[in-house]
């Protein structure tokens, strides 16, 4: 402060100018206490003053309101008497305090009278202007006594006052000095604090001539100048955002005329000017509100460049060109930006002036970008640091859009789905809806072929945007996708989700058809219509569970931005709890009873601490298998719930889950991983099969059976028309009733029980019984039916060859085995060999019915014409009538008769040794066996005979031994020994053949000299082979010898022989 | 008049919101947004000092060149937030005050 009180001096002028220097340094050196009228606090200061010679001129008039630069005090100088220290201490002191009464009595009187200008303010011819001076007249006294608080105080209240008059004025009534002056504007010359004081804007002021702006703009800045004296930077900042607003209200409420932009010229000239001069401070005190301050001026600013660009046509779009009224107006608001003031010059930081900033801005569009660019970013930059996110947000938004006006939403699209993520994550839906239409525009711009398709599926499940947006990105959306060629899989829950599904069974049999219920929820405005929804599959293990199975996703660590005071939601919390009964037990005795919460485990779900900071990574959408699904065309989903219901035909056996939801429109697959997975089995029970005949209990080979197949408890929902194979071996015939092997499902038979009727065939064979496997066949069936049949043999046919020495007599008998009776006839016997001839010796029309456990026998007596026949096939045909059929059929029978010629006949007898007439029991008789060949050109051979052991006869020596035959005959002759007496058979003989060096040699022959070489007995058994039956014929089989008792005492004894012997006809 | 009143819940997402020009709907959706960066501000402040009065009333939040947004918070952290034009010059601060206690409360209630 330059001004100060002056006090004048008179006296002895040496004097004085000899003091004059030290008494003006030394003055304010000290502080005095200033004790202050109207109980005011007092206050310590400094005192300086002007020390000038008395002058009448200076003297103050009455009309004279200065405060600050006038005289208050006459010192008369005279030649001191002393100049000591103590003294000189003396006199400043004095000085002071004698200055501090001249300012009290002052001061009072200023203040009263200002008090009372102050009280006429609303008499007519009050003047604002004069008050004005006269207060800041104060303001500047308490500047300089360094009160700072005090002077600022006056200003705030002349602030006060003018806002009241302005309200006063916008109310209607009338304030007189609120001239034409006030109301007019036409420079919007920002505020500038480069000066403590502006003088020449306060010459302005006292003549009158300042507009409402200037005005506005030297208080503030007078403001700033005690603000910045205070060490209250941050203040300064708060209050310019107040300034701001105010001033443009209060020239927009008094209707002062401004050419349009002006006002937004002169706040962000203004705000720029507060920034870049509160950058030469720090806020010791309040840093953080210091830096808020300034981001909110950084914006205001950012938002005023940019309304301002729209006016002028500085838009980066490249279509936009400023017209020729738009460089007028530029030309109009760059020359209402005031003149360069004298030290412009020196510049903060070496920036440019604000005014000069804007001019830069207004004069390009390239420099208009960039300076709002870098607006922008000090604005976010400066929110972001103090944790005003959700300020950063909205700007960050808003740099998002400009960056698509320049023409690049590639920078933008980052920003913009950034912003929809964190306003959806704050739950703030109508921000999060809102931005994402910019961002599907961007995105559209960008032809991001996956990710424009995906937002505006949101845009068009959004509940909160206008219903045309939502339609038109869905029609569009519909559009591309008829007219895209690649298929391209999206997530299906913005617009369809799967909010129920159930399996109408969740358990079926194999072709049965499983349906599923699904509860879709379409979130669009309007009708979807899908190609085809399907529901894919996985077949499970059985042994897996199939329950839903528990997943909990991995904790993702990686943090998202930190930003202050952000708390994501996950959802909201339920307003609602749904409850149910829940009763273990009967009604009448309940074990528990009471409400539970199904969702209890969903509403109490932990809150993952750390998944509040985590960004959960949306997995890739991959369309799944679909060689397993149940699906349905061309359905119309309805905006909001609708309930489809899919159908499908299962085929095959197992337990399947349900995997993923595709719906297709177009080209484009809406694709839904299912969360919770239900499931369903599949299964096949094998059903009863039986194949049996229908008029008797067992199938008999050689007729045609009728039998009836019947599947029980069939599962298989088979259809009309479809066909079963019955699949046996070759040699069972099956004959439906169409002739072929395939059983047809008509209407009747389409039931739950299976029956149909058939015949089956089969040839006798030489065996009772025979089994066969019989399979069902159909191309429907996981496996064919099986079941099992078991022919039984109605004849069973045997053969037997009777020799009567050289005659031969060949027997055939059927016997019956089924409880049917079999009429047979004609009877026929053959054989390939010419050399053998078959004599039937039966009645040749003989008809015989054999029942079961009958036997009919035929005889033919063979006549042979050489001798030489090893090996003789029979074939033995007799036809057949049985009593079920009333067909005839042939029964064959083939059999082979080997060395079927006698070879040997074998003649025994048993004579009396010695003078014996008779044989006598324990008495030694002679046997005597006779071999003899029937071959004619027979030469010699070699046959073991052997005396098999005998209950009547003990042989004495060797049973058994070689015997040769030469010439055809041979015979040998043993002792034997009856051991009981009476007729016996003679003892029974047995041939065999010898083989000798493992060479079979057939010889018969009785050799009585030499005798019988021995046998090395382990030779004889190994070399043994016995003849064929008929090879030998023993003629002594049914003789009997007589044997008589050796003595009377011995007694009789009895044998009664019961065997049974065949019936031979 | 007010222009628009927020109801907000205490984990900040919106619980109502009704505005009286529904055009500019969405603007007042940032209002509030934004304004909530200065209730966090204040009520976390307010905490640091046990001792502290809680006071519900918030008072002017931040006032913009055309609105001027008023909080108030309840004790369960549920806030109102009114936002009147600053053209507005007839609602005085404690009528602001009044307003949150019953006007807002009612609305939304």
């Amino acid at each position: 402060m330059e001004a100060k009180p002056i006090v004048t001096c008179h006296g002895d002028q040496t004097i004085f100018s000899s003091l004059h220097p030290t008494l003006v340094q030394t003055l304010p050196k000290e502080t005095t206490e200033w004790r202050r009228s109207y109980g005011r606090p007092p206050k310590t200061v400094h005192i300086e003053a002007s020390f000038v010679p008395y002058d009448e001129d200076i003297l103050p008039k009455e009309t004279d309101k200065t405060l600050v630069s006038r005289p208050y005090f006459h010192v008369f100088w005279v030649d001191a008497e002393q100049k000591g220290q103590e003294s000189w201490t003396a006199l400043l002191q004095r000085l002071r305090n004698l200055l501090l009464q001249a300012y009290n009595r002052h001061l009072s009187k200023y203040e009263e009278n200002m008090r009372l200008m102050r009280e006429r303010r609303n008499e007519p011819g009050w003047g604002f202007i004069q008050f004005f001076l006269i207060q800041e007249e104060l303001a500047f006294m308490f500047e300089m006594l360094g009160l700072y608080d005090d002077a600022m105080i006056q200003y705030d209240e002349l602030d006060a006052l003018f806002s009241q008059f302005v309200i006063t004025k916008v109310s209607g009534t009338a304030v007189p000095w609120l001239t034409n002056n006030f109301l007019e504007c036409k420079s919007w010359a920002g505020i500038s604090l480069q000066k403590a004081i502006n003088r020449d804007r306060r010459d302005q002021i006292k003549d009158n001539k300042a507009s409402l702006i200037e005005f506005r703009n030297y208080l503030f800045s007078r403001q700033c100048a005690l603000l910045f004296l205070l060490g209250k930077p941050s203040e300064v900042s708060r209050r310019a955002m107040e300034f701001l607003y105010n001033t443009v209200l209060e020239v927009i409420k008094l209707k002062i005329s401004v050419i349009p932009g002006a006002l937004d010229c002169w706040s962000f000239v203004s705000a720029l000017e507060v920034l870049q001069t509160c950058e030469k401070y720090e806020d010791l005190y309040n840093p953080e509100l210091f830096y808020l301050y300034r981001a909110t001026l950084w914006d205001h600013a950012r938002k005023k460049l940019y309304s301002l660009g729209e006016l002028c046509g500085l838009m980066p779009e490249d279509d936009v060109q400023p017209r020729s009224e738009q460089l007028t107006m530029v030309l109009d608001l760059t020359s209402g930006m005031g003149i360069a003031e004298e030290n412009d010059a020196v510049n903060v930081n070496n920036q440019p002036r604000p005014r000069d900033k804007l001019r830069e801005a207004l004069s390009s569009k390239d420099s208009f970008q960039k300076i709002y660019l870098e607006l922008l970013e000090q604005a976010m930059g400066t929110f972001k640091h103090i944790g005003r996110y959700r300020c950063a947000r909205l700007i960050t938004k808003d740099l998002a859009l400009f960056y698509m006006r320049m023409g690049h939403p590639e920078k933008a699209e980052n920003y913009l789905s950034e912003a929809v993520k964190s306003y959806h994550q704050e739950g703030w839906s109508q921000l999060s809806e809102g931005t994402r239409l910019d961002l599907a525009r961007c995105q559209d711009k960008l032809k991001n072929k996956h990710k424009y398709p995906f937002t505006a599926l949101y845009i068009a499940s959004s509940s909160t945007l206008p219903e045309a947006d939502r339609r038109k990105y869905l029609e569009r959306l519909y559009e591309e996708a008829k007219n895209s060629t690649e298929t391209s899989p999206l997530k299906a829950s913005p617009l369809i989700t799967v909010e129920e599904m159930s399996f109408t069974k969740p358990e079926v049999y194999i072709n049965h058809v499983v349906e599923v219920e699904l509860k879709i929820k379409n979130k669009g405005p309007c009708d979807v219509s899908c190609d085809q929804i399907c529901l894919s599959f996985t077949q499970v293990k059985s042994s897996q569970n199939t329950k839903p199975v528990v997943s909990r996703q991995a904790s993702d660590t990686s943090l998202t931005e930190n930003v202050a005071n952000c708390r994501p939601i996950s959802k909201p919390t339920a307003n609602m709890i749904p409850l149910q009964e829940n009763i273990e037990g009967s009604l009448k005795s309940p074990v528990l009873c009471g409400v539970s919460c199904f969702q209890s485990k969903d509403l109490l779900r932990r809150v993952d601490s750390a998944g509040s900071k985590t960004i959960t990574k949306q997995p890739a959408v991959k369309k799944e298998d679909y060689a397993l699904c149940i699906s349905g065309q061309d359905i119309i989903l309805k905006p909001g719930e609708n309930v489809i219901v899919l159908s499908k035909k299962i085929e095959k056996v197992g337990v399947f889950r349900t995997n993923q939801f595709w719906v297709k429109i177009g080209n484009l697959d809406l694709i839904k991983t299912l969360d919770v997975q239900t499931s369903f089995t599949s299964s096949y029970h094998q059903p009863l099969c039986q194949i049996n005949p229908t008029c008797r209990d067992k199938l008999i080979m050689g007729i045609e059976n009728e039998v009836e197949l019947s599947i029980e408890n069939s599962n298989l929902n088979l259809e009309t028309g479809q066909q079963l194979e019955v699949v046996t071996s070759s040699d069972l015939q099956v004959k439906t009733s169409d002739g072929s092997r395939f059983l047809t499902i008509d209407e009747s038979t389409k039931d739950k029980s299976l029956k149909f009727n058939f015949t089956l065939y089969h040839d006798i064979i030489e065996s009772e019984s025979i089994d066969f496997m019989i399979k069902i066949a159909c191309d429907r069936f996981p496996q064919p039916l099986l079941t099992g049949v078991t022919f039984v043999s109605p004849l069973l046919a045997s053969h037997k060859v009777h020799t009567a020495n050289k005659r031969k007599y060949l027997q055939i008998a059927l016997e019956g085995h089924s409880d049917s009776s079999f009429t047979l006839q004609d009877p026929t016997a053959s054989t390939t060999n010419k050399d053998v001839e078959f004599i039937c010796l039966s009645k040749p029309d003989q008809k015989w019915n054999v029942y079961k456990s009958q036997r009919v026998s035929y005889l033919w007596e063979l006549k042979c014409n050489t001798e030489s026949v090893m090996s003789l096939p029979v074939f033995f045909h007799v036809n057949y009538i049985c009593s079920l059929e009333q067909k005839q059929r042939t029964f064959s029978y083939t059999c082979q008769i080997d060395n079927f010629r006698t070879q040997y006949h074998v003649r025994v007898t048993v004579t009396p040794q010695g003078e014996n007439k008779h044989c006598q029991m324990s008495v030694l008789s002679c046997m005597k066996i006779e071999v003899t060949s029937m071959y004619s050109n027979y030469t010699e051979d070699r046959v073991l005979y052997r005396v098999d052991d005998d209950s009547f006869w003990a042989v004495s020596g060797k049973s058994a031994g070689l015997l040769n035959i030469a010439n055809g005959h041979g015979s040998i002759e043993i002792d034997v020994m009856a051991i009981t007496a009476g007729h016996l058979p003679l003892p029974r003989v047995t041939l065999c053949q010898y083989k000798e060096n493992t060479e079979i040699v057939k010889q018969e022959s009785v050799d009585s000299e030499p005798p019988p070489s021995p046998l090395p007995q382990k030779t004889v058994q190994d070399n043994l082979l016995p003849f064929q039956q008929g090879q030998v014929y023993y003629a002594s089989i049914a003789k009997q010898v007589h044997v008589y008792p050796n003595s009377i005492n011995s007694h009789m004894e009895a044998v009664i022989d019961n065997k049974l012997t065949d019936v031979k006809i | 008049m007010a222009v628009c009143v927020a109801v907000i819940a205490k984990e900040n997402y919106p619980l109502f919101i009704k505005t009286v020009h529904a055009e500019n709907e969405l603007r007042f959706y940032y209002t509030v947004h934004t304004s909530l960066d200065v209730v966090e501000e204040k009520i976390s402040s307010v905490g640091k000092n046990v001792n502290d009065l809680r006071e519900l009333y918030l008072g002017l939040l931040y006032p913009t060149e055309d609105y001027k947004v008023y909080g108030y918070v309840t004790n369960t952290k549920v806030k109102f937030v009114i936002v009147v034009e600053s053209t507005n010059s007839s609602l005085r601060d404690n009528e602001i005050r009044f307003l949150k206690n019953n006007y807002a409360i009612a609305r939304y209630v």
